[in-house]
């Protein structure tokens, strides 16, 4: 199989000194023992793939370098962050002072020239911490682009922008590895068709989140997304867009859980918030299941985050007033323990269907 | 199959260039041929933005348009929480507002709490009618505080309702906003068929509300202006000398009346921009 992309490298070359290691421990126990032919066969393509992956995709070399390599996963998220605020404000200092031809030129060229820097630091930088740096001010220029362009003109607001911001942010994401900037596209996207949700009621766009069902439509789609279209070279991008489409319906059941006037649905609010606790315990508990049986841990995770603030936030509305603290807290650290169990009985359960699988 | 660079580099220049271009021809399709509609506009109308926090480093002017709505004939009041006047049940139902359920019923105001704005075709009226009225009306309560005020000489609250009436006359006259929303529709050529004249009535999109007001012992739907669809003007950079003195650091600072006036266009998109901008010099 001939590897695409860094994630992939990285996993084998992980696979490859795990099997070493298992490989060194079955030859001391004496259980497998190879030839000296096969030894150094073995050793060399281990080698050649080893220094061939580490320079075209830069990969962690040992556990250290993966402890690094996180750091610098951070300080490259953050600097992406910093590094486009710096390019809004920058351009937000002087652009009064510019003719209308210069701003939409300096605009456009910012666009431009940002895109095709990122491609280049892509290729030169295999791995992909300034790329992904450049990425993020590409996608904050393009932002600022149409952004400003609708001030200097005075266009009227329209959630289209969302459309060509999105596909902006997923192209740079797919071509450059970059998970951060598939986050920004898939927000675009819950932007996007959740106003469009909202507009089907007649609402004006930009108050699509004070209805928490117009978030729906696009959780389901976002959930969708990795089953019909296939992420073998990009490993990590499925378990994105399936946690974006479970926090797309989940925040918004806590909201109507707790809020039952900003349904759509018209009955009492009391009967609304009833039915989304219900929704909330049924469907989180149906994202465990469901992440167990697919071997999703992203959506395992999810699902026992929000049954969990689900349960607290119940256990608060009926005992908090009522109950002496210390009682509150037992109760909470009696339910963590259930919950605990719960999940070590399902963890047993994976075991064979993971097996069988 | 994976896009290699140079497809990437194509697919996104082609996206960033077709973007801009498609705003780009939609802002000169708005300029295009004789304006929709062109005011002239004062600082009355146009208030300068204020200088502080992340807008202390903005180096663009944007000038927020300031309307106003007229009030209800027996409305004293100083607030409009009694709704637009001519945004009445029939109003509402034309601009798209289901108003067939009951406002007495429970579940009706339930129903009518959960409305949300809605867009529609604003008609803006500048220094006419409304105006007038406005005039009218304040003139009409200075007049009632004076002869109060000389029917009891020496009582210290009447006293204080004349100056109060005759600073307020004094406001109409000279520094409030003579911009006044008056109509609403969901079709612009129709409103522009009402309102033909082009130097006082531009129609432009923006946000109207329902809600329930009790009026006496009844519950009424009333609606409200929320606010327009582009509420500013930005200011290009040739005329940002005329608003270089005058920006506002505290609301004492406020420079003095009809310190500019701004001609602002409406497009076909009714979309609006600046045209000219004269320092009044008072």
């Amino acid at each position: 199989m001939g590897v695409l992309s860094r994630a992939e490298a990285q996993q084998r070359a992980d696979a490859i000194r795990n099997f070493q290691r298992e490989l060194s421990v079955l030859e001391r126990d004496g259980v497998l023992v190879l030839g000296d032919e096969q030894h150094r066969s073995l050793s060399e393509h281990h080698a050649r793939l080893l220094a061939e992956y580490g320079r075209l995709y830069d990969i962690d070399g040992d556990a250290r370098a993966k402890q690094l390599s996180l750091g610098m996963r951070v300080a490259s998220f953050f600097g992406a962050l910093a590094l486009a605020a710096s390019v809004f404000f920058l351009f937000y200092q002087f652009w009064g002072r510019f003719p209308t031809a210069v701003q939409v030129a300096l605009l456009i060229a910012a666009s431009l020239a940002s895109f095709c820097g990122t491609l280049w630091v892509q290729k030169l930088d295999a791995s992909g911490y300034f790329a992904k740096l450049a990425a993020m001010v590409a996608f904050a220029c393009f932002v600022l682009n149409i952004a400003m362009l609708g001030e200097i003109f005075n266009i009227t607001p329209s959630d289209k922008a969302f459309v060509p911001w999105a596909a902006f942010a997923l192209l740079l994401a797919y071509a450059c590895d970059l998970r951060l900037l598939l986050a920004m596209g898939i927000l675009c996207l819950i932007a996007f068709i959740s106003s469009r949700a909202g507009t089907v009621s007649g609402m004006y766009w930009i108050h699509f989140g004070e209805r928490p069902e117009n978030f729906f439509p696009a959780a389901l789609a976002l959930f969708l997304v990795p089953q019909f279209v296939p992420h073998h070279r990009f490993p990590d991008f499925a378990p994105i867009y399936r946690v974006f489409a479970l926090l797309a319906f989940f925040l918004p059941v806590l909201v109507l859980a707790n809020w039952g006037e900003l349904s759509y649905l018209d009955r009492e609010p009391s009967l609304v918030k009833g039915f989304y606790q219900l929704v909330g315990f049924a469907a989180s508990a149906g994202a465990v299941w469901l992440g167990v049986r697919r071997g999703w841990p992203h959506v395992v995770n999810t699902g026992v985050v929000f049954f969990v603030i689900f349960l607290y936030t119940k256990f608060y509305d009926w005992w908090w007033e009522i109950m002496p603290k210390y009682l509150f807290f037992l109760v909470l650290a009696l339910v963590a323990v259930l919950i605990l169990f719960v999940l070590r009985r399902l963890r047993g359960l994976a075991k064979p269907v993971a097996e069988a699988a | 199959m994976p896009w290699g660079r140079r497809e990437v580099l194509w697919a996104g220049l082609a996206l960033l260039v077709a973007t801009n271009g498609i705003v780009l021809a939609g802002a000169l399709y708005n300029r295009a041929g004789q304006p929709e509609a062109v005011l002239r506009l004062s600082q009355r109308e146009l208030d300068l933005p204020w200088r502080w926090g992340f807008e202390r480093e903005n180096s663009g002017i944007s000038l927020e348009m300031r309307w106003r709505i007229p009030r209800f004939a027996t409305s004293d009041e100083t607030g409009y929480e009694q709704g637009v006047s001519w945004l009445d049940k029939a109003k509402l139902h034309e601009l798209g507002f289901d108003v067939s359920r009951s406002f007495a019923t429970v579940s009706g105001k339930r129903y009518y709490a959960k409305q949300l704005p809605r867009e529609v075709f604003m008609v803006l009226e500048f220094d006419a009618a409304a105006y007038r009225a406005a005039v009218q009306r304040a003139e009409a309560r200075e007049k009632r505080a004076a002869e109060r005020a000389a029917a009891n000489p020496g009582v210290v609250e009447l006293k204080r309702a004349l100056d109060s009436a005759n600073r307020d006359l004094e406001s109409e006259r000279q520094r409030v906003s003579r911009l006044f929303a008056v109509d609403a529709g969901r079709d612009p050529a129709v409103l522009r068929e009402k309102y033909p004249d082009r130097s006082h009535y531009a129609i432009v999109p923006g946000l109207v509300r329902l809600a329930i007001y009790r009026r006496g012992m009844d519950d009424v739907p009333v609606g409200y202006v929320e606010n327009l669809s582009v509420a500013s003007v930005n200011v290009p950079a040739r005329y940002r000398a005329a608003f270089a003195s005058a920006y506002k650091e505290t609301e004492e600072a406020r420079p003095g009346v009809g310190n500019f006036e701004v001609t602002v266009a409406f497009g076909r998109r009714l979309e609006p921009w600046v045209v000219d901008v004269q320092r009044s010099g008072k």
